[in-house]
């Protein structure tokens, strides 16, 4: 099936628009919301882009900490990790 | 001579006879019967020699029976007791086989019954950190008010260092 090449640099154009705005994109997820002095620490410590759309979700879950999701990276500093390691690491000793 | 009655020529006559008689007895009476009389001692003594020959051989024959019958009792003795031995043989073969294969049972029940309990240790150990990782998170959920945890979310920010 030939696609029309406009169609197609279209397609392209669009696709790296939705990539590049999913990489702006910042969720963080935390147990409890994040208020706006949290936010800018977190900001200033990972040096995120201010242009960047930061949204939050509660999941209690979490127990303490934080979650930072930005495009296809993760950093999970929560306490529910944390305790996943522990147990993790007992198991490997024991 | 008359008066006794004797006759002298019938006297002479009955003696020549007599010899007449004598001669062709001894002739052709005698010598045959008495070949005959030899003939039939001799077949008489061949024949007791081959009855005192076959007695003889009836004898040997016996001998030789029993000989054959104490040697073939001494084959049969002898047979019995390999046959005793290679017996006892075999029983001790298959009593070490037997013991053998009965320890090895024991041993891969030892080893089967280890490994239940290496496992049983290790599901035990397991459950025991699962139970106390809910546990520990429990007791931080129920611990951490909102306060408590906009302290946390600090120290880790704080315990970060600047542009990770």
């Amino acid at each position: 099936m030939k696609i029309d090449a406009v169609l197609k640099d279209e397609l392209k154009q669009f696709l790296k628009q939705k990539i590049s705005d999913e990489g702006r994109r910042i969720i963080i997820v935390a147990p409890y919301r994040l208020d706006e002095t949290e936010i800018d620490s977190i900001r200033q410590k990972f040096q995120l882009d201010y242009k960047a759309q930061i949204s939050q979700k509660e999941d209690k879950s979490l127990i303490g900490g934080f979650i930072i999701k930005f495009g296809s990276k993760m950093i999970d500093l929560s306490i529910k990790s944390e305790l996943q390691n522990l147990k993790q690491s007992i198991y490997e000793i024991t | 001579m008359e008066n006794l009655g004797i006759d002298l020529k019938l006297i002479i006559a009955q003696i020549i006879n007599f010899f007449i008689l004598f001669i062709i007895f001894k002739k052709f009476i005698s010598v045959p019967f008495l070949n005959f009389v030899k003939e039939e001692r001799r077949k008489e003594e061949e024949k007791n020699k081959l009855l005192k020959d076959m007695e003889e051989k009836s004898l040997k024959l016996d001998e030789q029976k029993k000989m054959m019958k104490q040697e073939q009792n001494k084959e049969m003795e002898k047979m019995m007791y390999l046959a005793a031995q290679d017996a006892e043989a075999l029983r001790q073969e298959l009593i070490k086989k037997a013991e053998k294969e009965a320890a090895d049972i024991v041993a891969k029940g030892k080893l089967q019954i280890e490994d239940e309990k290496a496992k049983m240790d290790k599901q035990m150990k397991s459950q025991l950190i699962d139970i106390s990782t809910m546990l520990v998170e429990k007791g931080l959920q129920n611990y951490l008010d909102e306060e408590k945890k906009r302290a946390v979310t600090q120290n880790i920010l704080n315990s970060l260092p600047n542009g990770k």
